[in-house]
């Protein structure tokens, strides 16, 4: 890795380095388009830069881009053109790209169930941190990650018997 | 039969952000980095104008003090009035500044003590020069002011604007700004060959028109290079 970004105050290279996978997966994980993904990823860490805050530990560190992840895709997604990009013209055109099965079933997710969805395997967070982060009551999170499971249960059921 | 949680994890782990991405991700941090370093150095600046303007304020009071006492010693009118001339031209600061140089016998007939008691009453007051505004507060900090104030910003706002236009050795001669109350007009004079960067279909221009024009939420914007219409 480059060490182009040292500066005392801000670990802004080593904040890169340590966190992108973390930042750019949940941010796919709700869009499921790489183009998206990526605007995304970019604007968390300009956000970081902006911010500049003071972490106590990694796990704060961790805890207050994936915080900042989850606020911008909502705003990412509040515009109506992006309502209306994704839900209308790319979605289709995606899909015929797609190979990997599981993502299929992913992508016939509803789109508000995804990050919770990501918080819970792909982070491995509890009901309470989730419900935290996405500003929704425990029992809200814990009924979306049931009815998501069981679709996607559905779905490899149906997949492994075809 | 595969699990929800087994497929969930093959398939986030094989999505990663791509090494482009990441290095493009970084070059955009740096960016920002120097930008916030450009507007910290333009503060900086900022203080060090204001302060300067307290000691040129500071020598005006002495020379005034200076001029009334020696007025009545004069040897010839002529004497007198180069003593005073600095009183007139004290909106130009190098020109001020040479006539301090020139009053400098007139500086030096003071009293240590009387110069002391001129800077304490220049302490906490504000002291008007035209458009320019200094106080100095109590703590001998330095709390600048309106039209300084604005300029500097302009001079981070062409920074920056420079920089992310790819424009290199952009140097801004001086900045005016008039601001009559009802209107806000800013004139910018950028050193020679400035016109020399620019593309023939006036984009560049008129980016930094809209940059400056938004920034300020001026009237009016008039850019010259040289003291010539861009």
């Amino acid at each position: 890795m480059h060490q182009l970004l040292q500066s005392p105050a801000l670990d802004a290279d080593g904040v890169l380095r340590r966190h992108a996978a973390t930042v750019y997966r949940l941010a796919y994980a709700r869009c499921r388009r790489t183009e998206d993904a990526e605007d995304i990823f970019q604007e968390v860490f300009l956000r970081y830069v902006r911010s500049a805050p003071n972490f106590q530990s990694e796990e704060h560190e961790k805890a207050w881009l994936i915080r900042v992840t989850v606020n911008y895709i909502k705003t990412y997604y509040s515009t109506a053109e992006k309502r209306h990009t994704v839900s209308t013209e790319n979605l289709p055109e995606d899909r015929a790209y797609v190979q990997d099965d599981f993502e299929l079933m992913l992508l016939a997710l509803p789109e508000d169930y995804r990050v919770e969805v990501h918080l819970f395997y792909g982070e491995r967070m509890s009901v309470r941190q989730i419900a935290r982060l996405v500003g929704k009551s425990e029992n809200a999170v814990r009924v979306r990650l049931t009815r998501a499971r069981q679709m996607l249960r559905k779905s490899l059921q149906g997949g492994d018997q075809a | 039969m595969r699990s929800v949680e087994q497929e969930y994890k093959r398939l986030n782990e094989s999505v990663m952000p791509s090494d482009e991405l990441i290095a493009r991700t970084r070059a955009l941090m740096q960016a920002e980095l120097s930008q916030e370093k450009v507007q910290s150095r333009a503060k900086k600046r900022l203080i060090k104008k204001a302060a300067s303007y307290v000691a040129v304020a500071a020598a005006s009071a002495l020379i005034c003090v200076g001029v009334m006492t020696t007025l009545p010693r004069a040897k010839s009118e002529a004497e007198a009035n180069d003593a005073a001339a600095p009183m007139e031209s004290i909106v130009e600061e190098e020109v001020f500044e040479e006539a301090v140089m020139q009053d400098a016998s007139v500086e030096e007939s003071l009293t240590a003590d009387r110069a002391d008691n001129e800077m304490g009453q220049a302490n906490g007051e504000a002291m008007e020069y035209a458009d320019i505004f200094v106080y100095v507060v109590d703590n001998g900090e330095v709390e600048p002011v309106s039209v300084e104030q604005v300029e500097c910003s302009i001079d981070a706002v062409i920074a920056a604007w420079a920089q992310q236009n790819g424009l290199q050795d952009v140097v801004v001669q001086s900045v005016d700004v008039q601001d009559s109350g009802a209107s806000l007009g800013v004139h910018i004079d950028f050193a020679k060959g400035f016109d020399e960067k620019l593309d023939a279909d006036g984009l560049i221009l008129a980016s930094l028109s809209m940059t400056l024009g938004d920034y300020l939420n001026a009237d009016g914007v008039i850019l010259t290079c040289d003291g010539m219409p861009l």
